[in-house]
């Protein structure tokens, strides 16, 4: 039981390292530009970071959430096709997790 | 994180949908004759799998036969959406039915019944192929059957077996070495502590049964099945001499029930409320797919009385009480 957790553990570290690792390179990369030119920078170094962080977070929980959502839905659509349209709303609602990251985003670079 | 019981249980949820609803047992059970009744159910999800049943002079045979297939549809969707770890604790939960048919073939093989009618009272489902039950059927005696079913009985085969093997002769004897090592199988192959604690609810209820059913002879430790929760060996011992006090208050309604059927009747309702929670507790577990096998059960044992009900003409009360003891 405990290896089984183990594993699962690192199994998920491996899939979602890369995309944390991208997401901090990209907002130190603009963090790096931006505090480049003047103290006044580093406001809009440490603004940039937050929008990275915020449009990251919002796609990692989104991915979170519809993945037992997406299983469950397919379930469901192979016993009912005629229930597709429902199942897809109900898998699309965790995309509001990375609207919500991209407004976060778009204000924080505004 | 990636549970395939998110999957299989998707499915389930659906199958259950497609089961006959209280509202339409109901009315099943509150038509006037025969054809009413079939007419009644041809408007359900069975309808599929009515067949010869609604042909003109067809009887409980047909029915029997149409309500068999659906029963055995439902139970080959279930295995063929599962595979791997999931799979073999689908098949742990099916071992159910094995135990069911494996006592009904003990019964009718040391009653003397005949092949047809012992066979009649199988459950097409399990993990035995139906064609090792039906030759399993055919046995003179209880060590014959065990030989046969050792060979291609699975789990329970091989149990029964070793219960003859070691000297278990009334039919007691034998049942709870089924029980017993039935429930020793399934407790070692499933994982989900949500379906644990189904079984182990389930032990506590078999061990009052038979408790209440050694009541008046010599209580004897080897009939009690280890593995509950709630019933211990001394608890057992005490509920068997002739006490009717135990520790969780629910079961107390085994103890004190009038007469052995209604303290099965009992029994039954805590083990289908026990269920419905596990699958309310059990989302990403086998905890959908156990719920699910107990309603089918239920629904084709109670269209099977009803059925019955309606071909012999019985009253409206007597199959009022036969259903709830269903």
């Amino acid at each position: 039981m405990k290896n089984t957790a183990y594993k699962n553990s690192t199994v998920i570290a491996a899939k979602y390292l890369p995309a944390l690792a991208v997401m901090t390179f990209a907002t130190s990369a603009f963090a790096q530009e931006a505090a480049t030119s003047d103290a006044g920078a580093t406001a809009s170094g440490l603004k940039a970071i937050g929008a990275g962080i915020a449009l990251g977070l919002g796609a990692v929980g989104t991915g979170l959430a519809q993945g037992p959502i997406g299983a469950a839905a397919a379930g469901v659509v192979a016993e009912r096709p005629e229930k597709f349209g429902q199942m897809a709303i109900w898998f699309f609602i965790p995309e509001t997790l990375v609207i919500f990251g991209f407004v976060g985003f778009f204000l924080l670079r505004g | 994180m990636n549970n395939p019981y998110g999957y299989i249980n998707g499915r389930v949820r659906m199958m259950r949908t497609a089961l006959v609803e209280s509202r339409a047992l109901d009315e099943a059970a509150s038509t006037v004759n025969y054809q009413e009744f079939l007419r009644q159910i041809s408007e359900t999800p069975l309808r599929e799998d009515l067949g010869d049943a609604t042909a003109q002079g067809a009887g409980l045979g047909q029915l029997d036969e149409a309500l068999s297939r659906n029963y055995l549809k439902a139970i080959t969707q279930l295995r063929s959406i599962a595979t791997g770890q999931p799979a073999r604790e689908i098949e742990a939960l099916l071992l159910r039915y094995d135990l069911q048919n494996v006592k009904t073939l003990v019964r009718g093989v040391q009653t003397g019944r005949s092949a047809d009618d012992i066979v009649a009272g199988l459950i097409p489902a399990g993990t035995i192929p139906w064609s090792v039950l039906q030759g399993a059927a055919q046995s003179a005696d209880v060590p014959g059957l065990a030989q046969t079913l050792s060979v291609a009985g699975g789990k329970l085969g091989t149990i029964l077996r070793a219960a003859v093997a070691g000297g278990a002769s009334s039919l007691l004897d034998v049942e709870v070495a089924l029980d017993q090592g039935y429930y020793r199988a399934v407790l070692a192959g499933v994982r989900g502590t949500n379906v644990r604690r189904y079984f182990t609810r389930e032990i506590d209820v078999r061990n009052l049964l038979i408790a209440r059913q050694l009541r008046g002879g010599a209580p004897n430790a080897r009939y009690f099945i280890p593995g509950g929760r709630d019933v211990s060996e001394a608890d057992f011992l005490r509920i068997a001499g002739g006490d009717n006090s135990v520790s969780s208050p629910e079961l107390q309604a085994i103890t004190e029930a009038p007469d052995l059927g209604s303290a099965e009747a009992v029994a039954r309702r805590l083990l289908d409320e026990a269920s419905r929670n596990v699958a309310m507790a059990d989302a990403l577990g086998p905890g959908v797919a156990l719920d699910f096998l107990r309603r089918k059960e239920q629904e084709i044992a109670r269209m099977r009385l009803i059925g019955r009900a309606k071909y012999y003409g019985l009253g409206k009360d007597e199959l009022q009480k036969e259903l709830e003891g269903a």
